[in-house]
């Protein structure tokens, strides 16, 4: 536990430290909050600020850990840490987990800019409805983020084209899982991708929570998948952990840049 | 005069490999044609939501001009840091050659590469969400193509000089390619912003060619058009020059802080 908090709280500060991650916790949100605002601002669509405040928030989120999760991996490698990290007595598991909760923490501060920025420059509030739901669905979604981005960084302790798959994960994500719009706009076959990916029921808890929850029993059924998925996300992970670990052992390309 | 032009092109097309990173053909895919493809289609579908509206032309066109900003800032952008981690920059910085010839030499591939990847994706949005081009004056059209990527290339041009005495230029190049999406007019009418936004969004490039784009979609005005097209590479021109002017200072920092190869 006391290594993991220590990852943690050394993550978060050596995150802080990088440019790219404070413009992928404070700038891009606020560009994505502002162009999502003005596509919303004029239309029919109702109760939209949800899907701006949630969407960016959310994606934002996302992406910081993703683009951590591959780039610390990356990174690691580049300056021939990895392999030291991956040997330490201590766990190469519990460091990357702790990695993972640092940024996951910082990236949580996204949603938080956003709502600031919105409130300050044009005024709107969030009014959440449910707000204990809510707290509640953050909590889940969390822990949901972290799950996905253990698989992620299994895959990107494995490939070492980790900067080309993370370049282009992020939009597919944030169709698929409905950040800004309804999934129900998508084609039929595609919702099938959706309902695998947790963030689609993240999201879908929060928006029900901020707009007030008309059926309690859907809402725990949905937090139960959204559970049911995050479990079984770290099975896959310990699963992945387990090949990566005698794959790269075997090949020896960890620390091959 | 020959040989010259010769090697400006074989320069040209070694350094877009080299320093672009596009020796693999899979980064390449993932980056220049997965990765942009899904962005499209991401803000085509929330505009489609939002506005309700079948038809999407406008922003299906729109978001595929801003995506010269590949090239122009993760190219053109990095070519200074590129140098340097690859341990370069000091012998480019003293060769008995021109800098500014060397970035206009490193330049012309990722020109033509935008191209490319602006078409690909008007193809591809014209593909998924059945945008009909046909009465579009496509001369004109492709004429604010190459309008377009000339003038993100010369802010790319701009920001990369700073390359050289600032050790991180991601930060300045994520915020502009971001500030192209949110404020040229690409997704929502540029009137819709407050006024101090508007007026820097006509500082930036792409404005006017999605303006002119919108206009020869609607088929009204090509003189207005052109002249808006005009107008984005008297800017483009104006930022390739400044760009000049900073690699000419930060040349001259650079050698008084010795800050070539610091990382």
């Amino acid at each position: 536990m006391k290594l993991i908090l220590s990852s943690c709280f050394l993550q978060m500060q050596l995150s802080f430290s990088r440019s790219m991650f404070r413009y992928c916790l404070l700038v891009d949100p606020i560009f994505f909050a502002l162009i999502t605002y003005m596509i919303y601002k004029d239309s029919s669509v109702e109760n939209f600020i949800a899907y701006v405040i949630l969407g960016t928030g959310l994606s934002s989120l996302f992406n910081n850990i993703v683009f951590s999760s591959a780039g610390d991996i990356d990174r690691e490698r580049y300056m021939g840490t990895l392999e030291m990290i991956f040997t330490a007595p201590g766990g190469f598991r519990n460091i990357i987990l702790g990695k993972i909760i640092g940024n996951t923490l910082l990236g949580l501060l996204s949603m938080l800019v956003v709502v600031v920025f919105l409130n300050i420059f044009f005024g709107v509030n969030m009014k959440i409805a449910s707000p204990m739901f809510f707290v509640m669905a953050m909590l889940l979604s969390v822990v949901s983020f972290i799950a996905i981005s253990l698989i992620m960084a299994a895959i990107f302790t494995l490939s070492r084209n980790s900067r080309g798959l993370m370049n282009c994960i992020s939009y597919p994500v944030m169709i698929l899982c409905g950040f800004y719009f309804p999934i129900t706009i998508l084609p039929e076959w595609s919702r099938v991708f959706s309902y695998i990916l947790s963030p689609t029921w993240a999201v879908k808890l929060l928006r029900e929570a901020v707009y007030g929850i008309k059926d309690y029993s859907s809402f725990y059924m949905e937090s139960g998948i959204l559970l049911a998925l995050s479990a079984a996300y770290i099975v896959l992970f310990i699963i992945l952990a387990g090949v990566m670990e005698k794959r790269v052992r075997v090949k020896a390309t960890l620390g091959v840049y | 005069m020959t040989e010259a032009i010769g090697r400006f092109i074989r320069q040209s097309i070694f350094s877009y490999k080299a320093l672009f990173g596009w020796i693999s053909p899979k980064a390449y895919i993932t980056s220049k044609i997965v990765g942009p493809i899904f962005q499209l289609l991401f803000f085509c579908l929330l505009t489609r939501y939002s506005y309700g509206s079948e038809n999407i032309a406008r922003w299906v066109v729109g978001n595929s001009l801003v995506f010269c900003y590949l090239n122009a800032f993760f190219g053109i952008g990095t070519i200074m840091t590129n140098e340097r981690a690859a341990g370069t920059l000091k012998l480019v910085v003293a060769a008995p050659y021109s800098k500014f010839l060397t970035f206009l030499g490193r330049s012309l591939m990722h020109v033509l590469d935008g191209i490319f990847n602006v078409a690909l994706s008007l193809f591809t949005g014209i593909i998924l969400f059945r945008i009909d081009l046909s009465g579009i004056n496509m001369t004109l059209f492709a004429f604010n193509i190459l309008a377009a990527v000339i003038s993100a290339s010369g802010l790319g041009l701009t920001i990369g000089s700073l390359g050289l005495v600032v050790k991180d230029t991601n930060l300045m190049l994520n915020t502009a390619s971001t500030a192209l999406l949110a404020l040229t007019g690409a997704n929502f009418p540029i009137e819709k912003l407050p006024l101090l936004l508007q007026k820097l969004a006509y500082c930036l490039p792409l404005t006017r060619s999605i303006q002119a784009a919108g206009l020869l979609l609607q088929g009204a005005n090509a003189s207005r058009a052109l002249e808006l097209m005009l107008l984005e590479i008297a800017l483009g021109t104006a930022y390739t020059l400044l760009g000049y002017f900073l690699l000419q200072l930060m040349e001259g920092l650079s050698r008084k802080k010795a800050a070539l190869d610091l990382f």
